[in-house]
């Protein structure tokens, strides 16, 4: 079978179309405006949105990244100075000198606040915008996305880089919208899809002929009617197939179709080219790419585990300023920012005060959500925390309004009803309401 | 501390329902106003920070703190005994001064009535000893048959005086699924649809959960369609089901075809596929009742028996070497194992694990202790997978959902605190306490829900624990291992999670709960009698149809789940269908994932497969392997391939068999039956169209594996 965007290269060119390129940059244009000018005039233009989730796992310290207090006592400002940002008015610390570069296409949201402050429910409250209660398990955002996608593409519409964390679940929707785990990192030189290519002594044909006979059993059978995790069991065999068979498919994943300046402009670690995968999956068809990085529940020595205090890549703030920062500008380069929502955020903010151990420990009442692209009106602050950055003084913003708006964002209508496994109907989105100002 | 009661009443006798007497109690008049007006819910006062510098206990659970909070804090304006009405706790509410929360209640409601009341007597705490015992609401299961049909629910109060008050008017009431009506604050209840459901009811850190039903239309209940009309002997499983049914208009299906019942017999209780001539044998001769009987009581007796429950209670209590070290854990696991295969009574085996200590490195239980040195941790971990109650919340706070206070999770983790891991074994001291956080008092060893003092053996607390838990109040224990066997064979537990039981979470069916805890307490915690009368009875053998309208897809076990088939199990299913064993199992003696005394490190192929990795209780199969990862693990991973290319099928090509033959041969050892008619044929032709035998035969036989009919039991 072969896809209808087999013909494309793996940086969305079609094979004809490449000597064109060639011809823009004779004429002076730069790869991005050519970009920009095709996206303009192809259909790619009213793809669906979709969502790049940047995953901060442990819990970010805000104030030592996006929400400086410089103006606070040295045991709440920490060891880190604010620098001013492309954005006027926007200061970030100093560890951000890529993203303050960006921030124009920005939506920061300083205000961020809950009470769960540990890191279970936390994430749970965060990736599902729904409070966790014992009697329901809630989707999480990319499953409710896939699940709304309906895409006949083959490339699986939830993407988690490199493996799902455990909040990141179906809940009470079909487990066909779980996330579809890569299983590797990206960042290493012979990265592969776990099992996306069949052993060298089958071919497609075989791969093909023995999926038809699973459905063949199936019919010939006189099973009764299926239930909800047989109906699962049945798409997973469907996905299998649309990604083994699928040429694009197979690109998509393949880091190796990047420049050597593209890799190093996202960072050569987890992160960047967790991020650069995930814009090659939007690309090509996912709906919900979740990258997630881990590390950041920073109890100690904010001043040795957040810069590159040792050695490049020996703290978090640097190579995920690089990934986000390449991945915005990236996307927007490529006339895909207006189709996609960048979002960056981890379970909470981190305590205002040192700790004995020159850390921060968990802290709901105050954290920070970046959002980008999709309509977003960028190069602004929503919310904004006391003088300590202990609790948020105008527009709080809740995890329901974060998801609320997310779903807005992606064209999702949040107060569609869905039903539970046992019947009872459940809004996508109960409760929650739209940040203000957003777009 | 509080000094506020003067006056102590010994005798006031309360009348359910009369009217209030003239002293006033703060922790029965006062303190439930605040908590039935969400004052201390975690969202307002209740939160572990407090709101607006004011701060109450979660639910109002510690009084005498909350008394503390509002008539000593802030310079006593909070209460104000000079002026009443200008008192906070009433000024705020009303918003007769801002407050955050908004109005809560206006000056002519009972609340302010109730409140300003106790104010205007001087605020007395009352009798300080005074405490709620029990709850009870009543009725304890409402019938609804119409949307128009209201019922009122009433909550009792008993308190430590001896007294019973109906609380009703002062208790929190919760339909736990409110889209299918509600309870309002009167505790008058409405259904506007049918279904199951149970309403929590909450008073003063006490909870009671009674069940609210609204049946499905009644069918036309044909009796002679059930599988179980035959008389069923009074006061046996299936009776007992048969009026749950009744209860909820739910038409029980039909019994199971011989084959289905074999395949979900070998699979659950012995861990493996029938074979070729079982099957065989199994369906030349006719089915009954009796030869069921015989089949589950010979299943019973294998090996595979042993290695199944042994597999899935280390995966319960997580044997690995990650938690029980490089050195012991396979000490543990075959002190388990040779439990399992001298069926010793439950509650002997949880007996010795509770009171194990010596050397790490023999098989012995002793291990047990090894999974955490901090009691605290102990005493969660006992008492959520050895009696369904989780205890963890009340390590910060009172239990939201239960009734289980912060001095009950400390005196339980008490237990565990002489208990020491030292080198290669585990040795009992004689001194150290746990200290509750809240008041830095040195706790008690003390089992949960029991006031009482105990006498606690001298030299090994744990011994008194072993005995109060398996002997002199074994019905908690009891009930969670039934439910976890239950779940086990039938998929899902009569409660979920299964080590989730509280009365706020009940029992799809608490009739049959009780009377299987109340048989497997009579049996002497007998496991495979326990196993062998689910087995026996029609809720194993339903078959999977419908037969009639159910619950929105929920069907209480009227009919057979088709339950996925994951982990260890298929593993050995898989091994079993292909005739060749897992590649890295090369040790002689292990030759079956089930038998491994711990989980296979880095072992990706099993991880999709489901196989429980042990560092987290693995009690929701839902949450293990599977997903398009499996999928696409057994198309393409080399483990399936190589173990259908190295199995019985490469010889039976080479033997003279027909191609009809081989099918059948493939759906024998893959399905458990035989093909159809209409099946063979198909298969047939396309074996001829498709010329490459090896090629063909291959495929199919990889295409059952991954079939619908293979990944289930049905």
């Amino acid at each position: 079978m072969q896809h209808p965007d087999s013909n494309l290269r793996c940086d969305g060119i079609r094979r004809r179309d490449f000597i064109h390129v060639g011809l823009v940059s004779t004429l002076g244009l730069s790869l991005s405006d050519w970009f920009r000018l095709t996206a303009k005039a192809s259909p790619e233009s009213h793809r669906p949105k979709s969502c790049i989730l940047i995953w901060l796992d442990g819990g970010p310290s805000h104030i030592d990244t996006f929400d400086p207090k410089p103006n606070a006592p040295k045991e709440v400002r920490g060891p880190f100075s604010p620098i001013h940002t492309a954005a006027d008015g926007i200061q970030l610390s100093e560890l951000m000198p890529n993203t303050a570069k960006v921030m124009k296409h920005v939506a920061l949201i300083r205000s961020l606040t809950h009470e769960l402050g540990n890191h279970d429910t936390g994430s749970q409250y965060l990736l599902t915008g729904h409070r966790p209660t014992p009697v329901l398990d809630f989707p999480s955002l990319g499953s409710v996305v896939a699940r709304e996608s309906q895409q006949a593409k083959a490339l699986p519409p939830y993407v988690a880089i490199p493996n799902a964390v455990n909040s990141m679940r179906s809940g009470y929707l079909p487990g066909a919208n779980n996330p579809f785990s890569i299983g590797g990192d990206p960042s290493r030189p012979g990265f592969q899809v776990r099992d996306l290519v069949p052993p060298e002594w089958m071919s497609f044909d075989q791969v093909q002929s023995r999926l038809e006979m699973r459905r063949a059993l199936e019919q010939l059978s006189d099973l009764p009617e299926r239930s909800a995790d047989e109906t699962a069991l049945d798409q997973y065999y469907a996905q299998a197939h649309q990604l083994i068979t699928s040429e694009s498919a197979r690109a998509a994943f393949d880091l190796n179709q990047e420049s050597q300046e593209t890799r190093n402009r996202y960072g050569r670690r987890r992160i960047g080219s967790g991020c650069l995968l995930a814009r090659r999956l939007v690309e090509a068809g996912s709906r919900f790419v979740t990258v997630v990085d881990r590390g950041w529940d920073t109890h100690q020595d904010v001043h040795r585990t957040l810069p590159d205090a040792q050695f490049p890549g020996s703290g978090k703030v640097p190579d995920m300023d690089r990934a986000f920062a390449s991945l915005v500008e990236d996307l927007n380069d490529r006339g895909m920012l207006e189709s996609t929502l960048v979002v960056m955020m981890g379970e909470f903010g981190r305590t205002p005060k040192l700790n004995s151990r020159a850390g921060r420990d968990h802290w709901p009442r105050a954290g920070f959500v970046c959002m980008a692209g999709a309509g977003v009106r960028g190069g602004q602050v929503i919310g904004e925390t006391d003088e300590y950055g202990e609790i948020p003084v105008t527009q709080p913003v809740r995890p329901e309004d974060v998801a609320y708006s997310i779903y807005s964002l992606l064209g999702i209508d949040p107060e569609k009803e869905y039903k539970t496994p046992s019947g009872r109907p459940m809004k996508i989105m109960g409760d929650g309401s739209w940040i203000e100002g957003l777009t | 501390m509080y000094r506020a009661a003067v006056i102590l009443i010994f005798s006031i006798c309360f009348l359910p329902g009369s009217s209030p007497a003239s002293e006033l109690d703060f922790v029965r008049d006062v303190n439930p106003v605040l908590t039935k007006s969400g004052c201390n819910t975690g969202e307002c006062h209740g939160a572990a920070t407090g709101q607006g510098g004011f701060r109450l206990s979660l639910l109002g659970y510690d009084s005498p703190t909350d008394y503390e909070s509002l008539t000593r804090e802030l310079g006593a304006r909070r209460v104000d005994l000079q002026d009443p009405e200008k008192s906070l706790i009433l000024r705020k509410p009303t918003q007769d001064l801002k407050h955050k929360g908004g109005r809560i209640f206006n000056k002519r409601s009972p609340e302010y009535q109730k409140l300003l009341e106790w104010i205007e007597s001087g605020a007395p705490y009352g009798r300080p000893d005074l405490e709620i015992t029990a709850l009870q609401v009543s009725p304890k299961q409402s019938m609804v048959s119409s949307s128009d049909a209201k019922i009122q629910l009433k909550a009792t109060a008993t308190f430590s005086d001896g007294n019973q008050v109906d609380v009703t008017r002062w208790a929190l009431f919760d339909l736990q699924d409110d889209s299918m009506g509600e309870v309002d604050e009167s505790g008058a209840l409405r259904l506007n649809r049918p279904g199951v459901s149970s309403v929590m009811v909450r008073y003063s850190g006490k909870v009671a959960a009674v069940r609210a039903i609204y049946p499905i239309s009644p069918p036309v209940l044909s009796k002679s369609e059930t599988a179980l009309e035959a008389s069923n002997p009074p006061g046996s499983l299936d009776q007992a089901l048969l009026e749950q049914f009744q209860l909820l208009q739910l038409i029980p299906a039909s019994n199971c075809a011989p084959e289905k019942f074999l395949r979900r017999a070998c699979l659950t209780i012995a861990g493996r596929l029938p074979s070729e001539e079982e099957t065989r044998d199994w369906l030349a001769s006719p089915d009954s009742t009796e030869r069921r009987r015989t089949k589950i009581a010979s299943l019973l007796n294998e090996p595979g028996y042993v290695d199944l429950w042994t597999n899935r209670l280390a995966d319960m209590l997580r044997i690995s070497a990650k938690n029980h070290g490089e050195a012991s854990y396979a000490h543990y696991h075959r002190w388990l194992r040779n439990q399992i295969a001298a069926n010793r009574p439950w509650n002997e085996t949880v007996a010795a694990m509770l009171t194990a200590s010596g050397s790490l490195n023999e098989a012995s239980p002793t291990s047990f202790y090894r999974l955490t040195r901090d009691p605290r941790d102990m005493g969660e971990f006992v008492s959520q997978t050895l009696m369904g109650t989780r205890l963890a919340c009340a390590r910060c706070h009172h239990h939201p959902f239960d009734q289980w206070s912060m001095a009950d999770y400390y005196s339980f983790a008490s237990w565990f605190s002489q208990t020491a891991w030292e080198g290669n074994s585990i040795e009992l001291k004689l001194q150290g306490e746990v200290t509750h956080p809240k008041t830095g008092k040195e706790m008690e060893p003390r089992f949960p829900g029991i006031s009482e003092a105990l006498t606690i053996h001298e030299t090994d607390r744990r011994v008194s624990l072993a005995e109060w838990m398996t002997e002199r109040a074994p019905e908690r224990m009891a009930q969670t291992m039934v439910n976890r066997v239950w779940s086990w064979m039938l998929g899902e537990g009569l409660v979920t999670p299964v080590d989730d039981l509280r009365p706020s979470n009940p029992a799809a069916h608490p009739e049959i709960l009780n009377l299987l805890t109340q048989e497997f307490i009579d049996s002497g915690f007998d496991l495979k009698n326990l196993i062998a009368t689910i087995a026996n009875s029609q809720v194993f053998q339903f078959s999977s149809e419908k037969s009639g309208p159910d619950y929105s897809g929920q069907a209480y076990f009227s009919r057979f789940t088709p339950i996925a088939l994951k982990g260890a199990t298929l593993a050995d299913a898989l091994s079993d269908a292909t005739g060749s064993p897992w590649s890295f199992l090369d040790d002689s003696t292990t030759v079956r994932v089930t038998q491994l005394s711990g989980p296979s490190e880095d072992n990706y192929t099993l991880e999709v497969l489901g196989v429980c990795s042990r560092e987290v209780a693995c009690d929701d199969p839902s949450e293990l392997g599977g997903g398009l990862s499996m999928a696409l693990r057994l198309l393409n991973g080399e483990d399936l391939n190589r173990m259908i290319r190295n199995g019985w099928l490469e010889s039976a090509l080479s033997d003279e068999l027909t191609n009809v033959e081989l099918i059948e041969m493939i759906y024998l050892r893959t399905l458990s039956r035989f093909p159809s008619e209409m099946e063979s044929k198909f298969w047939k032709e396309e074996a001829e169209r498709t010329g490459d035998r090896k090629l063909f035969f291959t495929d199919l036989l990889w295409a059952t594996l991954n079939s619908r009919e293979f990944l289930f039991i049905h």
